[in-house]
């Protein structure tokens, strides 16, 4: 199962997917190798998070990744539970049909700081997830 | 095989009054912005934008509206914020003679806001400011 660090990843705008939840990316937005169905990690500049698969390689390494319907994790999501044992139950319930989604997440919270985002003020910034994550 | 836009998506006339409520899902962090025209560019030879709009409505009906256009979980605007502005304030030349054109691309709602080259410093500083401070979306994911 890929994690976050080993899996590609591709800076996209959310905002700018098409009706059917595809994003065309450059070889600038991508980082690692994109196979054709290969599952791809999505992120946008404010920490938002998706899963995506490759559905076509393009010339000049540009590609179209298809994002997975449910696969969204809105940055900042503070999710129900009590305990840390309950959210990553919910989290496992909430994104385990997705290959991979959960360790991406716990990737996520300890990915280098250069990943994380830069503009979002203080006030959205996740106060749950972040430390649930990093302390399972 | 990449769907290309048909002339009419665009080209066509902009449908909007002066007074439409226009909104872009979360904060519009300039690094997305800058990398959103330049694959705009790549794709269509235009930099532009994806807007949302729907004459009348509120910023937050017009957020909702999108939503239930969209395939369940495949929201374009399931932003925690969103942030708006009117056709007028982007249609306003700038200091420079810079016009940004709201043009209507598809899928209902969904306009391109249009920068005629690829946007300068000044063109990013201008559109920051044509949009009001984040607000909560009630269509977030």
């Amino acid at each position: 199962m890929a994690g976050f660090t080993n899996r590609p990843r591709a800076h996209v705008d959310f905002n700018e997917m098409d009706e059917r939840g595809w994003f065309f990316v450059l070889p600038d937005d991508v980082a690692g190798e994109l196979s054709l169905h290969g599952e791809v990690s999505l992120y946008d500049a404010e920490g938002n998070l998706a899963v995506g698969t490759v559905v076509e390689l393009l010339d000049e390494h540009q590609a179209m990744i298809a994002m997975l319907a449910g696969s969204w994790l809105r940055y900042g999501t503070q999710l129900p539970g009590s305990t840390i044992e309950d959210q990553v139950s919910r989290l496992r319930g909430l994104y385990g049909q997705v290959p991979g989604i959960l360790s991406s997440l716990y990737q996520w919270s300890v990915a280098p700081a250069g990943f994380g985002p830069q503009t979002a003020p203080p006030v959205f910034r996740p106060q749950a997830v972040q430390p649930m994550l990093a302390g399972s | 095989m990449i769907i290309m836009p048909t002339a009419d998506e665009t080209n066509s006339e902009d449908e909007l009054p002066d007074d439409a409520i226009v909104i872009r899902g979360g904060l519009m962090s300039r690094k997305d912005l800058i990398a959103s025209v330049r694959k705009c560019f790549a794709l269509k030879g235009v930099y532009g934008l994806t807007v949302w709009s729907f004459a009348g409505l509120t910023a937050q009906d017009i957020a909702l509206q999108v939503k239930n256009l969209h395939v369940e979980g495949l929201n374009p605007l399931g932003h925690g914020q969103l942030r708006q502005s009117t056709a007028r304030t982007i249609r306003e030349p700038g200091s420079g003679g810079r016009t940004l054109v709201l043009k209507k691309t598809g899928r209902e709602g969904h306009y391109t806001l249009t920068f005629q080259s690829e946007p300068t410093d000044a063109d990013w500083d201008r559109l920051e400011n044509m949009f009001g401070l984040a607000e909560p979306n009630p269509a977030a994911d």
